[in-house]
């Protein structure tokens, strides 16, 4: 996170994009390895959202997460606040950025 | 919902001794809840739990597929806004077995309209899951019969 964003939005609260390149996308055994890791960050608030046009979504939530419905190619935007924040977007988008630890098959 | 009927074909002769769960019909034709609200609502937490119980103990000698099914299934239990239009439900009034169908059958709804293959192949995975809860809400080892069946397996 670039510190002109961190000008741009409200103190503590955490933000990033990534690219989802899991060939299946956001599918229910990454959304399962998300949530989980989500909630490794009990203080943070951690949302989701796949178009930039729809609601944030608790990355907490399975039925949420999978709810986005989010393919492969799609740009995942993160945001949290409170508790680990930082921390918590930046595990988030690893994870993602890792294919949710997955081999391609 | 209509009742389907099942037309099945004898591969060998078998003899099924055990009590009997109607599933399908369960959450359709259940009498309407003898308990009070707090009663149903005790009643559905007591057979999430055991239906988490019956997933955790699956999950451990499955392969790497049905792992992940059970995986997401346990996750579905553990989040609150899975269960949270079950619980207004029974307030109320709605049995714990409606309400937790109703629930689960507004998140099928969703999955079912999904444009992606798999997406859509995930609303067997809430059905099963509907099913085990409710058969756990009726109780008894009869919910085994259906075990054996179920994509969870």
């Amino acid at each position: 996170v670039s510190t002109a964003d961190a000008c741009a939005r409200p103190p503590g609260v955490a933000r990033a994009e990534v690219r989802i390149t899991h060939p299946t996308g956001l599918h229910a055994r990454p959304a399962v390895k998300l949530t989980k890791l989500a909630k490794g960050f009990p203080g943070a608030t951690i949302r989701l959202r796949a178009d930039p046009a729809a609601a944030w979504v608790d990355a907490k939530s399975i039925v949420k997460v999978m709810a986005l419905k989010a393919r492969t190619g799609i740009r995942l935007e993160l945001e949290a606040e409170g508790e680990g924040a930082e921390a918590a977007v930046a595990a988030l988008k690893a994870l993602v950025e890792r294919d949710f630890d997955e081999g391609h098959g | 919902m209509a009742e389907t009927v099942r037309q099945g074909r004898g591969a060998s002769p078998g003899l099924a001794i055990g009590p009997l769960v109607r599933l399908a019909g369960v959450a359709e034709t259940e009498a309407p809840p003898a308990g009070t609200p707090a009663e149903e609502a005790a009643r559905l937490a007591a057979a999430v739990g055991r239906a988490k119980a019956e997933l955790a103990v699956l999950a451990e000698g499955g392969d790497d597929e049905a792992g992940a099914i059970l995986a997401f299934q346990l996750e579905l239990l553990d989040d609150p806004s899975l269960l949270a239009p079950a619980r207004a439900a029974i307030e109320e009034g709605a049995s714990a077995s409606l309400a937790l169908a109703g629930a689960i059958d507004a998140e099928i709804v969703g999955y079912e309209a999904a444009e992606d293959e798999y997406f859509r192949a995930r609303a067997a995975d809430l059905k099963d899951l509907k099913e085990r809860v409710v058969a756990a809400l009726a109780g008894g080892p009869g919910s085994r019969t259906y075990r054996t069946a179920a994509p969870s397996s």
